[in-house]
């Protein structure tokens, strides 16, 4: 059964510059609409966590849900954890619930209300991925970044079938420790709107 | 505040101004709200005004690269019924108010669009429906031989104990979002049956195509078209104890979806209509090894008659970047009737010309094709590109004119002529 989540933004950024690559994270925790609670951007060393910015009706990132969830697996199956973001801010907690399910997400679902993930990250589009490889309690280095796959070579011009699974192969990367071959790439996708 | 936008090529427009709510909203009524409403073939509606304005980078940014409205033929050819193509001065007015922010104007409570109504169907029409329901599967399945090109076809008894006039076609669908295109085929001999006997699931996995009988001979619906009427005085024959035979091409949407449409045929009375026939200029082979930019493959065909057109139906793999159909008259002049620049197989359909073109006895269609067998077609179902080579007696890329000869033995003649030259065709190929 998917855990679909509600980010409620409880503690705000840490006001100062953040570096890619190395860098000492502000607080993030978000509850969902059970009431638990997640701390994607908090880890140990080692750590593997991948966030995915999405969107419920964007039909690129719709259509790789089941990449999604196979990398959503790989991820839990190397101790790591794996979010989908909603980058929509006045999603509603029911409308995450019914895409879950329908789209058959097994990850947790956070919605970014605030924004304060997407600007962290500096997110443009749904989808767009950002794989945190922890260094130190705080710190990570972004292994990857970019498109979760092949599928689409541009917008409006999708692959019968993506032959190419960066984000699969970055998670398999920072799991046996080797460097991800290709840290960033250009994703395509349906874009984030920063303002209201 | 007047904005000044750079056109695509470059060049400085007029200042346009952005415009409000109430200037955009006719335009997006006009372009877009037919398929992005609720029920429609779009992923997500744009009725209101909060619908486009958190989505108005991305809708401008499909806008300037000419992806949306979708609309596959260029007005180098004959006038096309429905013409979708969006006007540019639409475009760069619609363009200028989204990068403007949207405005809404002084409007309180901008009111929603109200999208157009879908075409109705004739209340004597003939409804067939799926026997069976199919699942389209949450992304594109892989055989042992090949990704799967995500089509199926479907055979749907008529039921009809006499023959039939058949004047239109009409779509009830219950994917609209997954579902781009599907051609029909009357059979009267059940080959499709077979073969939906042979394979255990709903359907079958071939394309609709009956030995040399094309699909789409019996129309066809697609995206933005619930329905295909013929002109006046035109009708598909349908032979008694028919099979309705459907090819349907769907895009998967990262969820499964059920599928179960229903066809309406509409009959007419018209004793002097004239049966609609299917000619066919097409290549049949072709080799093109990967990396190669610029195959042109090439057919010429000379009817041996007169044909009037009502239709063109053009198919293509997606390695074609671009394709056009051509008539030389006999007297030596050049038309182009279709031209396509920028072949996208998702927004395949029948094309109803606007006006019946009569084409003279010893007239040569010349059908063209670009391939971009590359990593610059983004397009190209391979990343990275394969050599590919198919062959298909019905066509590897084609033009399918749909039209009657202007009497019995005419039209006769052109059935013959190109079903004869299915088997015969090659693909004449050059390099630029």
């Amino acid at each position: 059964m998917p855990v679909s989540l509600t980010v409620r933004f409880l503690l705000s950024l840490v006001a100062g510059a953040l570096l890619v690559g190395c860098s000492t994270e502000p607080e993030h925790r978000y509850v969902d609409v059970t009431g638990a609670t997640h701390s994607p951007l908090e880890g140990s060393t080692g750590d593997l966590v991948v966030l995915v910015f999405s969107s419920t009706d964007c039909p690129i990132a719709n259509a790789m849900a089941p990449e999604l969830e196979r990398a959503h697996q790989d991820t839990i199956k190397q101790g790591g954890r794996f979010y989908l973001v909603h980058a929509r801010r006045d999603l509603a907690d029911a409308e995450a619930v019914k895409h879950a399910s329908e789209f058959s997400l097994g990850m947790p679902v956070l919605i970014d209300h605030e924004h304060a993930l997407v600007e962290h990250f500096d997110a443009t589009v749904t989808p767009e991925t950002f794989v945190l490889h922890f260094t130190g309690p705080g710190t990570y280095e972004i292994a990857y970044t970019g498109s979760i796959n092949n599928l689409y070579g541009s917008v409006g011009n999708r692959r019968t079938k993506a032959s190419e699974h960066y984000l699969r192969d970055a998670i398999a990367s920072v799991s046996t420790g080797d460097e991800v071959e290709v840290a960033k790439r250009q994703p395509y996708g349906c874009f984030i709107e920063r303002e209201q | 505040m007047k904005l000044v936008l750079l056109l695509l090529l470059g060049q400085a427009s007029p200042a346009i101004e952005p415009g409000t709510w109430s200037t955009a909203a006719p335009l997006i009524q006009q372009h877009c709200a037919a398929c992005h409403r609720e029920g429609g073939s779009a992923p997500f509606t744009l009725l209101t005004h909060a619908d486009v304005k958190r989505r108005r980078s991305f809708i401008a940014t499909v806008l300037k690269q000419e992806l949306m409205p979708p609309w596959l033929p260029s007005n180098k050819g004959v006038a096309l019924q429905g013409d979708g193509s969006m006007p540019p001065e639409d475009r760069a007015s619609l363009i200028a108010w989204l990068e403007a922010g949207a405005p809404v104007g002084s409007e309180q409570n901008p009111a929603p669009i109200k999208p157009m109504a879908s075409a109705t169907f004739p209340t004597d029409s003939i409804k067939v429906t799926m026997t069976e329901p199919f699942t389209i599967p949450a992304e594109t399945i892989e055989t042992e031989q090949r990704y799967h090109e995500d089509t199926w076809t479907f055979v749907m008894p008529v039921g009809n104990e006499t023959p039939l006039r058949i004047r239109g076609i009409g779509w009830e669908p219950t994917a609209p979002e997954t579902v781009h295109t599907i051609t029909l085929l009357f059979d009267a001999e059940g080959r499709g049956r077979q073969r939906d006997e042979y394979d255990p699931r709903p359907g079958y996995e071939m394309s609709g195509d009956l030995n040399r009988d094309i699909s789409g001979t019996n129309g066809g619906v697609g995206i933005g078209m619930n329905r295909m009427l013929l002109p006046e005085s035109f009708h598909w024959s349908l032979p008694a104890d028919a099979d309705l035979v459907a090819d349907v091409r769907y895009r998967p949407i990262g969820r499964e979806m059920p599928l179960q449409d229903s066809f309406h045929l509409f009959p007419t009375e018209d004793e002097d209509s004239r049966e609609i026939i299917a000619v066919l200029t097409a290549v049949n082979r072709l080799k093109v090894p990967a990396g190669e930019t610029q195959h042109i493959a090439e057919d010429r065909f000379t009817l041996p008659a007169a044909m009037d057109v009502v239709a063109i139906l053009p198919r293509s793999r997606n390695e074609c970047r671009s394709m056009q159909l051509m008539a030389i008259l006999p007297d030596g002049e050049t038309r182009v009737l279709m031209d396509i620049p920028g072949w996208d197989g998702h927004f395949r359909r029948p094309f109803l010309l606007e006006e019946v073109l009569h084409l003279p006895e010893g007239t040569t269609l010349h059908s063209r094709f670009v391939i971009d067998n590359s990593t610059e077609n983004p397009r190209n179902p391979f990343d990275p590109p394969e050599d590919f080579r198919i062959g298909k007696r019905t066509g590897a890329a084609a033009f399918t004119l749909l039209g009657a000869g202007t009497d019995e033995e005419g039209s006769a003649a052109l059935v013959e002529l190109s079903q004869w030259t299915m088997d015969r065709r090659g693909s004449r190929t050059r390099k630029p």
